[in-house]
């Protein structure tokens, strides 16, 4: 049984943390040097920047908190007195997780506000949001499997290329956005150029989300039937549809309009399909909220002991989580390669422009 | 604009597809083991209450609750992680106090790293335990089977012949009274039995016996149940799986008998009878050795078709070859189990074997096994018991003599 206030407090948390660290990288990364390359000053998107941090540092402050009631509401704990609450806070993984939130969340405010420099302010505040993703990774199902680092390890990188997809299309989206209303007679090559230097993060953030999800499917999986059968298995189906429709959206963006952009309309339009592809990534948060609030899809089977007792087995099908891992290696190393074919034509391409 | 509208209608059907039609129920931390055990029957007060999560556990926001039958509460510990377990899946709390016997029930709620909590209960009954031995008997027929002695009339062609082993594992032993079935308690002596397998004896190493057997016989197994009158006994013959893919060479008596063990994939010989017979060579010989097989990658597949990998199974095996012996009209205190050679050959021929290795080695494409491992209740196709195994005709209940 689902918790129904727990979903919705994580995805708010999942998506704060998302445009936290990966907008700042998108940003630093993609945007600015095409506005430098074409002559258009960056302060007004940095400025826009700025305040989508401090609006996602105040959704996390928010998120975090109602991610802790979520939680604790359902433990039904007796408490007397406020002192044992407080102990209860103090001592529980629950607690502490929230408060180390809270801390991180007033630290990416308090940079953005006092610190006067807008790159620095911007780099405290990823680094929080980084921390803070820690934070979710070390409470999650992969850390409750207590089956050592690499699980956790996993579960890291998902989230954090998740955060390089996703932030980076919000950053994208909002210069794309800039480009269209500025009506600059070099919109429609910006948007082009703009593609042209996402594609390596985006293949990059798509195939991490993609290979590391598949391998953490292969952990809270027990087999194909579980895949089927139960409402994890259901929205780890949900969420790779998901992702589907917005890698189909990329492909679009990356293989057609990048070559049809040819007028201020075709940027209008790009711009609303970008929109499209970053609310499929946001459905990809919920669900992976969603997914995150649900039981994972392990099987046990319950044996009758000679003394009559019972005693409780996980049971796994080897096949299909060695399948499983085949395939999360097979893509990382397919998008491993892309990454790197992307990069190298962009980095031709960009010498063609000097010269 | 159409084309996003068909986009989204595809997108719809299948992200409805996807989470309609039947769903399982699964849980987070769910309760692995316990001590006491869920169910048990125990004959001493416990010191503390353990429980074994599947997930790692927060340091605080536990609880579990001892009630008695009359659902007061009893007053135990606090509830604490087991500092013994490193991956922190293990609670304890102490029980102070020395628990009267009846039946009791634990409450516990837990709480899990990933901040998810379970809740669940369970229960287990204090009750006084007395000492019981069961006795066992190899026979053929009416006649005792031992070493030396020819046995006559056996199998389809009646042929005589005399063992060269008999040995066999016993577990999961119970027995049946006017409340259903109680656990019978090994009780583990470094020898014959451990607190989970009991093994019998018949040959004492003389005569042909020599060859594989030693000096001990075995014919009892000793344990404890809680005191009453009982009718009847059920107990597998076989070692459980879990502890079945061991290696001999470093195990506890009675599962460190080379003799008994096959390899570590395939496990131990459950139960072990040599036969010589008084036909010409190469039919001399009959072996009947009872054990899982299959119990390699999947049969005829794999570098490991025949499961003789140095290493534990990763999946059950194919065919388990535990069979299950229900006895009723069983008085522990006084009435024999005999381990009847004859009944077990019961249209078996030990005249021939056809073909290597002599007699029938649990294969399932071994003509020797065709009518021998129906004889033990088992399907040969699957290993697994055919209608409760009740078609067994090894064991039998011998009534005491009146005197």
């Amino acid at each position: 049984m689902i918790n129904l206030l727990e979903p919705p407090a994580r995805a708010v948390l999942y998506i704060a943390l998302m445009v936290m660290v990966g907008l700042p990288i998108g940003l630093y990364g993609v945007v600015l040097p095409i506005f430098h390359r074409h002559g258009i000053s960056g302060q007004l998107i940095l400025g826009t920047a700025r305040r989508i941090q401090a609006i996602a540092a105040l959704a996390m402050l928010a998120g975090a908190t109602a991610f802790f009631i979520a939680q604790v509401v359902p433990l039904e704990l007796e408490f007397g007195s406020l002192a044992e609450w407080v102990e209860f806070t103090r001592r529980s993984l629950l607690g502490q997780m929230w408060i180390a939130r809270l801390v991180l969340g007033l630290i990416a405010l308090a940079a953005l506000k006092l610190v006067m420099s807008p790159t620095a302010g911007l780099v405290a505040c990823a680094s929080a949001g980084l921390a803070a993703q820690t934070t979710i990774t070390l409470t999650g199902h992969s850390a409750a499997m207590g089956e050592g680092w690499m699980p956790v390890a996993a579960d890291f990188a998902h989230l954090l290329a998740g955060a390089l997809w996703g932030g980076g299309l919000v950053i994208l989206w909002v210069a794309v956005h800039h480009v269209a209303r500025s009506r600059t007679p070099q919109s429609a090559e910006m948007v082009r150029a703009l593609i042209r230097r996402f594609s390596p993060f985006g293949i990059a953030g798509v195939a991490l989300v993609a290979g590391t999800g598949v391998a953490l499917s292969s952990l809270h999986v027990a087999d194909a039937d579980a895949l089927r059968n139960s409402d994890y298995g259901r929205l780890i189906l949900l969420k790779a549809l998901l992702a589907v429709g917005a890698v189909a959206f990329a492909a679009l963006h990356k293989f057609a309009t990048q070559q049809q952009l040819k007028s201020h309309a075709d940027v209008r339009r790009f711009s609303r399909t970008l929109l499209a592809e970053l609310a499929l990534v946001i459905g990809v948060f919920f669900g992976a909220a969603l997914l995150s609030s649900t039981a994972p899809a392990h099987q046990y089977v319950t044996h009758q002991m000679p003394d009559g007792s019972t005693h409780t087995m996980p049971i796994t099908d080897p096949d299909f989580q060695r399948a499983l891992r085949i395939v999360a290696l097979a893509t990382l190393a397919v998008g491993a390669i892309a990454c790197a074919l992307e990069w190298r034509a962009r980095l031709k391409t960009s010498s063609e422009v000097k010269v | 604009m159409r084309s996003y509208t068909r986009f989204a209608a595809v997108f719809a059907l299948a992200a409805s597809l996807t989470l309609t039609t039947n769903r399982t129920t699964f849980s987070h931390a769910v309760l692995v083991s316990a001590e006491p055990a869920p169910n048990s029957t125990i004959g001493t007060s416990p010191k503390q209450i353990k429980l074994v999560f599947s997930e790692a556990l927060q340091d605080v926001g536990h609880s579990i609750t001892l009630l008695d039958e009359k659902k007061n509460k009893v007053e135990i510990g606090k509830p604490m992680l087991d500092p013994q377990d490193k991956t922190k899946k293990t609670l304890i709390a102490e029980v102070p106090v020395k628990l009267a016997l009846g039946s009791y029930t634990v409450e516990w709620k837990n709480l899990a790293t990933d901040g998810h909590s379970e809740k669940g209960s369970f229960k287990f009954t204090l009750t006084e335990m007395t000492e019981m031995t069961l006795k066992f008997a190899f026979k053929a027929g009416r006649e005792p089977v031992a070493c030396g002695k020819e046995i006559k009339n056996l199998g389809a062609r009646r042929t005589t012949a005399q063992i060269m082993d008999a040995r066999m594992y016993i577990s999961n032993i119970r027995l049946i009274g006017p409340s259903g079935q109680v656990p019978f308690e090994l009780t583990p002596d470094g020898k014959w039995q451990t607190d989970r397998v009991a093994l019998l004896d018949f040959e004492d190493g003389s005569a042909m016996c020599k060859e594989t057997g030693n000096a001990d016989l075995r014919d009892v197994i000793v344990g404890k149940a809680p005191a009453g009158r009982y009718t009847g006994i059920i107990f597998d013959v076989g070692i459980p799986f879990e502890l079945n893919h061991a290696d001999v060479a470093v195990e506890a008596a009675p599962l460190n008998i080379q003799a008994l063990w096959w390899n570590w994939q395939t496990g131990y010989k459950f139960v072990r009878i040599d036969l010589a017979t008084n036909s010409a060579p190469p039919n001399d010989k009959w072996f009947i050795h009872l054990g899982s097989t299959g119990c390699g990658g999947k049969m005829g597949h794999g570098s490991d078709p025949h499961g003789m990998a140095n290493k534990p199974p990763e999946k059950p095996c194919n065919n388990p070859n535990v069979f299950t012996v229900r006895l009723n009209r069983f008085d522990p205190s006084k009435d024999l189990i005999v381990a009847d050679l004859a009944g077990l050959l019961t249209n078996v021929n030990i005249a021939q074997s056809t073909p290597k290795p002599a007699g029938c080695m649990s294969g399932v494409d071994d003509p020797d096994c065709r009518r021998l491992i129906p004889n033990f209740g088992l399907s040969l196709a699957n290993g697994q018991c055919v209608n409760g195994c009740r078609g067994q005709r090894f064991f039998r209940v011998e009534a005491a003599a009146k005197s």
